[in-house]
């Protein structure tokens, strides 16, 4: 890991670089969006710390408000992170096959409130012996694919399936559905809604065949980022599972009612013309199947490569900067991002205002 | 960080926690040591890119008593295990002299810089400290390449010790190392290489002194030797199944990884937290918790990803290791 930390207070110039910041003003605008925009509404947020991996940070957004003081996790590892932050209501919104994940996320069950997502009846038995073993309750969320065609069951006839079964074993609490979705491209409002809405509604169905089963539905966690504002409006939706908006991407640029509030300062090492190098690579900035992240400020200045630990930059007139400048890189998939670092460096204008680790970087578990 | 729960050693790979990373002990050490022959009948030295691992108990595993690494925070965690020289790929800056001084206590440290300009600044602030570091100049053979272009090198030596040219960003580096390699060893001075992927062994025909390589123990042999194992979490529909390995596991910078010894699966593309596995109907049989191991397409990328190396012979787990300089960028 990084063996140099910054002292709170530091100015931003004296940090070593590359160094992952969050600007604090950002990320509190985007977190008092979410507050206004779910203030007495059933529906509420709940955070993904897949995005973000820090209970301090996820709790400034639980204080903000918005939310239910709950948030999601990836994996049980993360789970486990963000019940040792102080946060209690969990939803582990991957399916989980592995005996001995299955075994920690029950005993952790005995602390916490635990919720997992199944789409499969052999799962469901497997989480239920697991949690009878251990002497704790899951509760259960079954999974419904509503456009990504990844895991989730295909049909309410399936849905209807796995719920009965969910209500007969032990070790297990039935509460109710859950879908994630996406959309392509850089949409605009009205594609958001349309499309948001179309996806969410095949969530519900799914809801409504369990109810008509007679069967109580007591959740139903869909919406992401890119329907922060579409699932509250929908009936029957309890909460949206947000994650991205909390530092926001380049990719993502199109949700305007959000700030990008991590940024990686780099170094300029070298400029040889209109081409410039520096201390910022794949390594620390990613770039899943060739997405590239943006210099802020510079939307013309396009990364001709990224090598493990630096990257070459090309302006399309001579280099606008020269070595030993410093310039701010905005991310293409922040979530991708954090997973590279051991810690935020917050700033404040150009004040270092604390450093935040990041416990949960690398539990892929 | 990383969280696995770890197993004792004698453990079957199969039953380590998913996603987990490894290497094969007995294929690193063989690759390691061919290719390290290959490179010194060729009267050329060899120095290891441990940037690439960034476990600097793996450099004693594989015999690595001098490295070459990117940054001054990786040098710093590599000078308590590396009792050779550690070559650093770029210039420090000012706020580094101190931790540069100390690595230059406890090994020697050659320093790639930019320039002559970059070079001097750096012998001026360690002038009277140190005599333990030493100063190469990187050459640029393309505009895109960092360092002093070729055809400005002007004969002036102070302070450098030698040049290194680096193939990155080259099609062909037999054709590329072939042309600039004269050019530069005509000032007399070493002429470095560092390669920045496999380099074949045919390179080593090419007039050089020292080559630095990284993906030789991992990528030299005709069998993989690291891999990342993952699990399947989901069997929605037939011919594909998720596997609990995505994006933050394995690396897919350089493209997605592939299904080690398997013609009839592949991996479809990866989310930043699963892997599609797909294989035509019919093909294959797979269920919940079945285990397969990827290979990744980016190897320094994955391995940055991990805080642990699982060390495997005979598909047994026979070592643990720390992955320290896991995030060390600076």
């Amino acid at each position: 890991m990084n063996n140099i930390r910054p002292n709170i207070g530091d100015p931003l110039i004296e940090l070593s670089t590359p160094s992952l910041l969050i600007d604090v003003p950002a990320m509190d605008h985007n977190f008092e969006v979410i507050a206004k925009t779910y203030a007495g509404k059933i529906c509420k947020m709940r955070q993904h710390a897949k995005n973000i991996k820090s209970p301090i940070i996820m709790q400034r957004q639980i204080d903000a408000g918005g939310t239910l003081n709950g948030v999601c996790a990836a994996k049980v590892a993360e789970a486990e992170v963000m019940v040792e932050g102080g946060i209690r209501d969990i939803l582990v919104t991957s399916e989980v096959s592995s005996q001995s994940k299955l075994r920690r996320l029950a005993s952790l069950a005995k602390i916490a409130d635990i919720k997992l997502c199944v789409d499969n009846p052999e799962n469901l038995e497997q989480v239920s012996q697991i949690a009878v073993d251990a002497g704790s309750e899951i509760g259960i969320l079954i999974e419904v694919d509503t456009s990504m065609g990844r895991a989730g069951v295909r049909s309410p006839e399936d849905g209807v399936l796995l719920a009965k079964k969910a209500t007969e074993l032990k070790g297990v609490r039935f509460m109710g559905v859950m879908s994630h979705q996406t959309v392509e491209g850089w949409a605009d409002r009205e594609t958001r809604f349309t499309e948001g809405r179309r996806y969410i509604e095949i969530c519900l169905d799914v809801k409504k065949a369990i109810e008509d089963a007679d069967i109580p539905v007591e959740m139903v966690s869909s919406g992401e980022t890119f329907t922060f504002d579409v699932a509250p409006e929908i009936e029957g939706v309890t909460e949206v599972e947000g994650g991205t908006y909390a530092l926001m991407s380049v990719t993502n640029g199109y949700m305007e009612d959000f700030e990008i509030a991590a940024k990686v300062m780099a170094t300029v090492l070298d400029v040889r013309g209109e081409y410039g190098f520096i201390d910022a690579g794949l390594q620390c900035l990613g770039g899943p199947m060739g997405v590239k992240p943006s210099v802020e400020g510079h939307p013309n200045m396009k990364f001709v490569r990224m090598d493990a630990s630096e990257s070459c930059l090309r302006s399309s007139g001579p280099f606008p900067f020269e070595p030993g400048d410093r310039l701010f890189l905005l991310s293409a998939q922040q979530d991708i991002l954090v997973n590279r670092w051991d810690s935020f460096v917050a700033v404040n204008g150009n004040t270092v205002e604390a450093v935040w680790d990041i416990p949960a970087r690398g539990c892929h578990h | 960080m990383e969280r696995p729960v770890f197993k004792p050693l004698g453990s079957s790979l199969y039953d380590l926690d998913t996603p987990s990373l490894f290497v094969i002990r007995d294929r690193i050490l063989t690759n390691t040591q061919a290719y390290s022959s290959q490179v010194r009948q060729t009267g050329k030295r060899l120095t290891p890119n441990a940037s690439i691992h960034r476990t600097p108990s793996l450099c004693r595993l594989l015999n690595q008593d001098e490295v070459y690494v990117n940054t001054v925070s990786e040098a710093l965690e590599f000078s308590n295990v590396i009792s050779g020289r550690i070559t650093i790929g770029r210039a420090f800056q000012p706020s580094q002299l101190a931790t540069i001084l100390a690595i230059s206590r406890i090994v020697p440290i050659r320093i790639v810089a930019s320039s002559e300009e970059q070079i001097s600044e750096m012998a001026t602030l360690v002038h009277g400290k140190t005599e333990n570091v030493s100063f190469v100049l990187r050459v640029s053979g393309l505009p895109e390449q960092r360092g002093t272009p070729v055809k400005e090198l002007n004969g002036t030596q102070e302070f450098i010790s030698g040049y290194l040219i680096s193939d990155i960003g080259v099609d062909d580096p037999i054709i590329f190392l072939s042309d600039i390699c004269p050019q530069v060893s005509s000032s007399g001075l070493p002429v470095i290489v560092e390669s920045t992927e496999y380099l074949k062994p045919d390179a080593l025909d090419v007039d050089f002194d020292e080559l630095v390589e990284g993906l030789h123990p991992f990528k030299g042999g005709p069998d993989f030797s690291v891999g990342v194992i993952a699990a399947v979490v989901s069997t929605p529909e037939s011919g594909k199944a998720f596997l609990d390995c995505g994006q933050k596991a394995i690396s897919t910078d350089g493209g997605v990884p592939t299904v080690a010894d398997s013609k009839s699966l592949a991996i479809e593309r990866m989310s930043a937290e699963h892997g599609y596995l797909v294989w035509k109907p019919g093909e294959a049989s797979i269920g919940l918790g079945d285990t397969f191991i990827l290979e990744p397409a980016s190897i320094s990328d994955t391995f940055n990803l991990y805080d642990y190396l699982n060390i495997v012979e005979d598909e047994i787990l026979v070592g643990l290791l720390d992955i320290q300089c896991r995030g060390s960028y600076s």
